[in-house]
């Protein structure tokens, strides 16, 4: 018994699982899909189809976000439009290489491999530099993006009101990031956020927002070339991104009202969470051992049920304790 | 993928896009009155005037 294909309880458990993954994505400004795709793979779905509906389930939150964003007017769109030329070939490029590996029986295991190097690096990097202080990593981003904007390689696009950046290395970094988007069905905000901050130096609020623009067009045309293979679960997709649309909103709110040095640190924690499932899951799946199946379930699930509650304690311990900035809206 | 597969395939592609598209912004809209609307009455701290 159920509706839409979903059982009654896989309706429950991905409107739910949507919900908190939208409440994260809200808070942090990333597409959520580095949790959505591991899950959807831990959960037994074909890799091209856990990667298809990733993408497209990051395509219905990066819409409502950038439509959320263009409401308080945050989004470079010259910045934004130059990142997304790269991002669209990239994506493509990304499709392509995955179903070849499909093709030749090692998308699996390849995809598994590539979550666990790249939710584990950027994980290890961003908590380590939360741990460093806030002061040295301004100094060191400042720095990087000096040096990048020194390049005047025309056109030019403006990052501040005193500061451009080449397009060219926009385009660049846009290309790069949609491999890795079509290739493992993420967004891709997980990449962008450190890069806009660190590479390209653009402020956080504006980071957070351009990024929700350029995810919604890139991942837009990332689902249509899976939904060309018949890659994309519909009921699936439908049910999670019931439930992110208000947990987008709220984590939205909460973003406003935290200290933004915190956000760092959560997120840091959930990608090394989100990398341990995946590897839990590669070992179990090649060494054909049971058990770490559901270690890896566990660990998905549990790390988005802690981090959700831990970003709503700190809102509502925030929000007792008199700190709160008011909210755009 | 020749040509021809692609050009019989996109128009499912096409709707799978459509549907999710609309479906951000009926939850967009219908979220937004939600909170909008309903927020500043029973949960004013989040939405201070």
């Amino acid at each position: 018994m159920g509706i839409v294909g979903l059982t009654w309880g896989g309706l429950i458990l991905f409107v739910g699982y949507g919900f908190l993954v939208g409440l994260l994505f809200g808070f942090f400004g990333m597409g959520g899909s580095f949790l959505v795709t591991p899950a959807l793979l831990v959960l037994g779905y074909p890799s091209t189809v856990a990667i298809g509906s990733g993408l497209a389930f990051v395509f219905g939150t990066a819409t409502i976000a950038a439509l959320k964003h263009r409401d308080t007017g945050q989004i470079a769109y010259s910045l934004g439009s130059a990142m997304i030329l790269g991002m669209v070939l990239g994506v493509g490029v990304g499709k392509e290489l995955v179903f070849r590996l499909d093709a030749l029986g090692f998308a699996d295991t390849v995809v598994g491999v590539a979550y666990v190097v790249l939710l584990g690096a950027v994980g290890l990097f961003v908590t380590c530099d939360s741990l460093r202080g806030k002061d040295r990593t301004k100094q060191t981003s400042i720095k990087f993006a000096r040096r990048l904007q020194r390049y005047q390689l025309p056109p030019m696009l403006p990052v501040t009101e005193e500061t451009s950046v080449s397009g060219w290395f926009v385009a660049g970094i846009g290309l790069v990031v949609g491999v890795i988007s079509g290739l493992l069905g993420v967004g891709g905000g997980f990449l962008l956020l450190p890069v806009m901050l660190y590479a390209i130096g653009v402020p956080m609020t504006i980071a957070i927002a351009t990024n929700a623009f350029q995810i919604a067009i890139s991942s837009g045309v990332g689902t249509l070339l899976y939904a060309q293979s018949g890659a994309v679960n519909l009921p699936v997709v439908t049910m999670l991104l019931v439930g992110s649309g208000l947990g987008a909103r709220i984590g939205s709110v909460a973003s406003e009202i935290v200290d933004r040095a915190r956000i760092k640190q959560y997120f840091g924690v959930l990608l090394l969470f989100g990398s341990m499932a995946i590897t839990s899951k590669t070992v179990g799946h090649v060494f054909d051992i049971a058990v770490l199946n559901r270690v890896s379930i566990v660990l998905i699930f549990g790390a988005t049920v802690l981090v959700s509650a831990a970003v709503g304690y700190t809102t509502l311990r925030t929000l007792r304790d008199g700190d709160a900035t008011p909210a755009n809206d | 993928m020749d040509p021809l597969t692609v050009a019989l395939e996109l128009p499912a592609a096409i709707q799978t896009v459509g549907f999710v598209f609309s479906e951000a912004i009926a939850l967009y809209v219908g979220y937004g009155v939600l909170t909008e609307r309903l927020c500043p009455t029973f949960c004013p701290n989040l939405y201070p005037t």
